[in-house]
C-alpha cells in the first residue's frame, strides 16, 4: 500500500509534468473556456426560464440543470483529456528525452501513472472549479448530493478512460500528430455510432437497471464499471509494454482477457436464461460488453504483437501458456461451455443449449482464424493494427444500434459479423431469414457459414502464399 | 567493468552488430570509434538497457543488461548523442527531477545537485531557465544529469558533437577530470584527436565488427609491423625518396606536403645507417624522425569504409 502511495504521490514524472504543464498558457485558456461554457449554460438556463408558477416545478428544473451541466462537462472532459495525454509519450520521443527516462531507474508503471496523473490532476482542477456552478442545482432541489457525487465519479472515470486511450496512442505512435488523429478519430466515431444507444444506456442506469432477475440480478452500472476497469487495465498494460517490453505485462494481458471472458460468458448465460427478448436492453448491454472482450482479446493476442528482439525473451513469450493459440481457443470454448451449463442448469432445453454451444464455438473459431490469417497475410504490419483500432468502436457499438432504431434484421446481421454472440439471441427469437446467393438460410446459419467461409478463403490464400517460390534477392 | 560477449543485433534484415566481443577494465577511458553506421550507437543503447541484443549478452559491472537491467541502470550513466531537455524548467528543477528518477534520497539531493553543478561549472546557472542555455551549456547539463547518481561507468555517445572549439576543450577537461576520479569512460566520438588526449584504449568498429582493440600504439604496431618515419630535406626530395626505397626494410614510401614518409622494419643500426647515407648525399637533411601517429592515422589504416 505504501509502495502504491509512493508511486502515486512521490512520482518524479508527475511533479515534472505539473511543473511544466501548469506553466503553459494553454492550460489557463482551457480552464477559462471550460468555466465560460459552464457558466453560460447555467446563466442561460436560469435567465431564460420563466418564473415558476408552482414551487413543485423547481425540483424538475434542478434535475434538468443537473443533466445539462453533467452532459456539457462530460463532452468537455472527453474532448480535453486526450489533448493532455496524446503528446505525453510521443512528445518525449520527439524531444529525444524518452531514452533518458527509460535509461533511468524509473519503472514504467511510474512513468505511465505520472503522465496519466498529470492529466487527471488537471481534469480534477476543472471539475473542482465547476462545483460552484453545480451547487446552483441544490438551490432548485430535485437532485441529491449522492447523485451529484455519482455524476462526478462518472466524469472521473470517463477522464481516466479517454486519458488512457490518448496515452496508449501516444506510446504506440512516433508522432504526436498521428496519436492525436487516431485518438480523436476513435472518439468521434464511437460518439457518432453510439448516439442512439447512449441516452438509452443513461436511462437504464438512472432507473437502476439490473442484468438478470431474482438472486442473479447484477446492477448494470457494476457490470459496465467492471468492463470499463478491464478496458482501462488493458490500455494501461499496453502503454507499459510500448515503453519497455516485459513478458510479465503480456502475461497479465492474457490473464485479464481470460478472467473477463469467463465472467462475461457466465453472466451472459444467466441473462439469457431469464428468457428476455433480445431487444430488451439487458442482453444488448451485455452483448456490447462481450463483444468488447472478444475484440480486445483478438486485438491483444493477434493483431498488435510486439515480438522481443532477444531470442531468449521471445522464447519465454512463446513458451508461455497464455501465448499459445490452442490455449486461447480452449479458453473461448470453456467460456461458452460455462454459458451453456448455466442455461442448462436453469432449465433451457438441451437441444437449444447444444445448438448455442455449437454455433458459438464455430463462429468464435472462425473469428480467431480469420483475424490470425488476415494478420499473417498482411505481413503483420502495424498499419493493419491501426485500422483495427479505428474499427474497434464500430465493433463495440454496432450491436447496440437496434436499441435505438427498433428491431432491424439487417443491422443485427451486421453485428453478428463482428461478434458471434448476438447470433445466440436469434436462436430464441424468430429472426428473418437471410438471402445468401439465391439460398434462403436462417440467420445463425448464415452467420456461421459466412465466418467459416471467410476462414477457409483466407486459409487457402495463406497456403498459396506459402507454396509460392521465394523471390530472389 | 564492461563486457560484451558475441553481441549481435539486427534491425529487420540489416545486421547492425555482428558478434561483438569487447572488454573494458575498471578506470579505463575507452574510445569507441567507427564510421557512420558501424554499430556504435546500437552497442551503446544495448549497454544502456534501451535495446535487447538479438544474440549474445552484455555486462556492466558484472550485471547483465538483460536480466539485471535495474542494477545496470544504477551503476551506469548514459548520455545519448541526441537528447532533449525540458524547456519549461530551470536548471535545478531538471537536475532534481533526474535525481528523483535515479532514486537519490530526498535529504541528499541538494548536496548532490550542488556537487554536480560545481563539477560541470554550472553553479552560476542554477536558476536559469533551460531554454536560455547555449548548446554547450545544455551538453554540460546533460552530463551533470548523467553524473547525479555517481555512476561507476559513463557511457557517452558523441558528447562533443555540435560544440564550438572552446566548449569542446572545456568538455575534454571535464572528461579528463572524471577519469582522474576513477570513473570508467566509454566514449564514442567522431572527433578523434580529442579522444586520443584522454582515452587510454580504443576500439574500432566497422560494419558491426570490432576490427581493432587495445592501446593506440599497440594497434599501430599490429597494423604496421614497424616504425613510421618522416624525413625532410631542403633539396631534391625525389633523390632522397629513391635512396630510401633502395634500402631494405623500408616500405610504403610516399611524399606528403613536402615530407617523405615511410615504414621501416629494420633494426636501429640499419636506421642510423640510412640517416648517415642521406646526410652524405648533401640533400640538406633537416629532419629524420619517427612520425607521431595519432588516432586518425590508426582509424584510417584499420578501417576500409565499409558500412553494413
Amino acid at each position: 500500500m505504501r509502495r502504491l502511495l509512493d508511486v502515486l504521490l512521490d512520482n518524479p514524472i508527475l511533479l515534472k509534468e505539473l511543473r511544466i504543464g501548469l506553466r503553459e498558457r494553454k492550460i489557463f485558456l482551457i480552464q477559462s473556456l471550460y468555466l465560460v461554457v459552464l457558466g453560460s449554460a447555467t446563466a442561460l438556463f436560469l435567465f431564460s426560464a420563466s418564473a415558476p408558477t408552482d414551487l413543485l416545478e423547481l425540483p424538475d428544473r434542478g434535475r434538468l440543470l443537473h443533466g445539462i451541466l453533467f452532459w456539457s462537462q462530460l463532452a468537455m472532459v472527453v474532448l480535453i483529456t486526450p489533448s493532455l495525454t496524446c503528446g505525453q509519450i510521443s512528445g518525449e520521443r520527439e524531444n529525444h528525452s524518452l531514452d533518458l527516462l527509460r535509461a533511468s531507474r524509473l519503472r514504467t508503471v511510474e512513468i505511465v501513472l505520472g503522465k496519466l496523473g498529470y492529466a487527471l490532476a488537471y481534469v480534477g482542477l476543472l471539475l473542482a472549479s465547476s462545483l460552484p456552478m453545480v451547487a446552483v442545482v441544490f438551490l432548485l432541489g430535485g437532485v441529491a448530493p449522492g447523485e451529484v457525487a455519482a455524476s462526478y465519479g462518472v466524469l472521473a472515470l470517463a477522464a481516466t478512460l479517454v486519458g488512457l486511450l490518448g496515452l496508449f496512442f501516444s506510446a504506440r505512435e512516433q508522432k504526436t500528430g498521428h496519436a492525436t488523429n487516431q485518438a480523436y478519430g476513435i472518439l468521434i466515431l464511437a460518439f457518432i455510432l453510439s448516439l442512439g444507444a447512449l441516452p438509452a444506456l443513461a436511462e437504464m442506469l438512472s432507473r437502476g437497471q439490473t442484468l438478470g432477475t431474482g438472486r442473479f440480478a447484477i446492477p448494470l452500472w457494476l457490470y459496465l464499471l467492471a468492463h470499463a476497469g478491464g478496458l482501462a487495465a488493458f490500455l494501461f498494460l499496453k502503454v507499459q509494454n510500448h515503453l519497455r517490453r516485459r513478458v510479465a505485462h503480456e502475461l497479465w494481458l492474457g490473464r485479464l482477457f481470460m478472467v473477463v471472458w469467463l465472467i462475461n460468458c457466465g453472466l451472459l448465460g444467466l441473462v439469457m436464461s431469464t428468457g428476455n427478448s433480445w431487444t430488451d436492453p439487458e442482453p444488448v448491454a451485455a452483448t456490447w460488453c462481450a463483444v468488447l472482450t472478444v475484440a480486445l482479446a483478438s486485438l491483444g493476442c493477434f493483431l498488435d504483437p510486439q515480438p522481443f528482439a532477444a531470442p531468449r525473451e521471445e522464447a519465454r513469450r512463446r513458451a508461455g501458456l497464455a501465448f499459445r493459440p490452442w490455449f486461447w481457443h480452449g479458453v473461448l470454448l470453456t467460456g461458452l461451455a460455462l454459458m451453456a451449463g448455466a442455461q442448462g442448469a436453469l432449465g433451457a432445453p438441451i437441444g437449444q443449449v447444444l445448438s448455442t454451444l455449437g454455433l458459438c464455438a464455430g463462429v468464435s473459431l472462425g473469428f480467431a482464424v480469420v483475424t490470425r490469417n488476415l494478420h499473417i497475410l498482411l505481413g503483420g504490419r502495424p498499419r493493419f493494427a491501426t485500422l483495427y483500432y479505428a474499427l474497434l468502436p464500430a465493433v463495440l457499438v454496432l450491436p447496440t444500434l437496434p436499441l435505438a432504431s427498433g428491431e432491424s434484421a439487417r443491422t443485427f446481421w451486421l453485428g453478428t459479423q463482428v461478434s458471434p454472440l448476438p447470433a445466440v439471441w436469434s436462436l430464441w427469437n424468430d429472426m428473418p431469414d437471410v438471402l445468401l446467393g439465391g439460398w434462403t438460410v436462417d440467420l445463425p446459419m448464415a452467420c456461421l457459414l459466412s465466418w467459416l467461409g471467410l476462414a477457409a478463403l483466407l486459409g487457402a490464400l495463406r497456403a498459396l502464399r506459402r507454396t509460392r517460390p521465394a523471390r530472389e534477392a | 567493468m564492461i563486457r560484451c560477449c558475441g553481441l549481435t543485433h539486427r534491425y529487420d534484415q540489416r545486421l547492425a552488430l555482428d558478434g561483438l566481443d569487447l572488454q573494458v577494465e575498471a578506470g579505463e577511458a575507452f574510445a569507441f570509434i567507427g564510421p557512420n553506421g558501424a554499430g556504435k550507437t546500437t552497442t551503446i543503447r544495448i549497454l544502456a538497457t534501451l535495446l535487447e541484443p538479438t544474440a549474445g549478452e552484455a555486462f556492466v559491472a558484472g550485471f547483465s543488461t538483460l536480466d539485471q537491467a535495474d542494477e545496470v541502470r544504477r551503476v551506469l550513466g548514459y548520455m545519448p548523442d541526441f537528447f532533449g531537455v525540458y524547456d519549461g524548467m530551470r536548471v535545478w528543477e531538471y537536475l532534481e527531477f533526474f535525481a528523483a528518477a535515479y532514486r537519490i534520497p530526498r535529504p541528499d539531493r541538494r548536496r548532490t545537485l550542488d556537487d554536480v553543478l560545481e563539477l560541470t561549472d554550472l553553479g552560476a546557472r542554477r536558476e536559469t531557465n533551460i531554454e536560455h542555455l547555449s548548446k554547450g551549456m545544455r551538453q554540460r547539463l546533460c552530463l551533470a544529469k548523467t553524473l547525479l547518481h555517481d555512476p561507476q561507468v559513463l557511457v557517452l555517445d558523441e558528447p562533443a558533437s555540435g560544440l564550438d572549439p572552446r566548449a569542446r576543450i572545456d568538455l575534454k577537461e571535464l572528461l579528463r577530470e572524471l577519469t582522474r576520479m576513477g570513473k570508467t569512460l566509454f566514449v564514442s566520438s567522431h572527433i578523434l584527436p580529442e579522444l586520443a588526449d584522454f582515452c587510454s584504449t580504443v576500439g574500432i568498429l566497422e560494419a558491426g565488427r570490432l576490427v581493432a582493440c587495445g592501446r593506440v600504439d599497440e594497434i599501430l604496431r599490429a597494423v604496421d609491423q614497424g616504425r613510421s618515419m618522416r624525413v625532410r630535406v631542403l633539396r631534391d626530395l625525389e633523390k632522397a625518396a629513391a635512396l630510401v626505397e633502395e634500402t631494405s626494410g623500408s616500405s610504403r614510401v610516399r611524399v606528403q606536403d613536402g615530407v617523405l614518409l615511410f615504414q621501416f622494419e629494420g633494426s636501429l643500426e640499419d636506421l642510423a645507417d640510412l640517416a648517415e647515407r642521406l646526410a652524405d648525399q648533401r640533400l640538406g637533411l633537416v629532419e629524420f624522425a619517427e612520425a607521431r601517429t595519432d588516432l586518425e592515422d590508426v582509424f584510417m589504416r584499420v578501417t576500409q569504409g565499409v558500412v553494413c
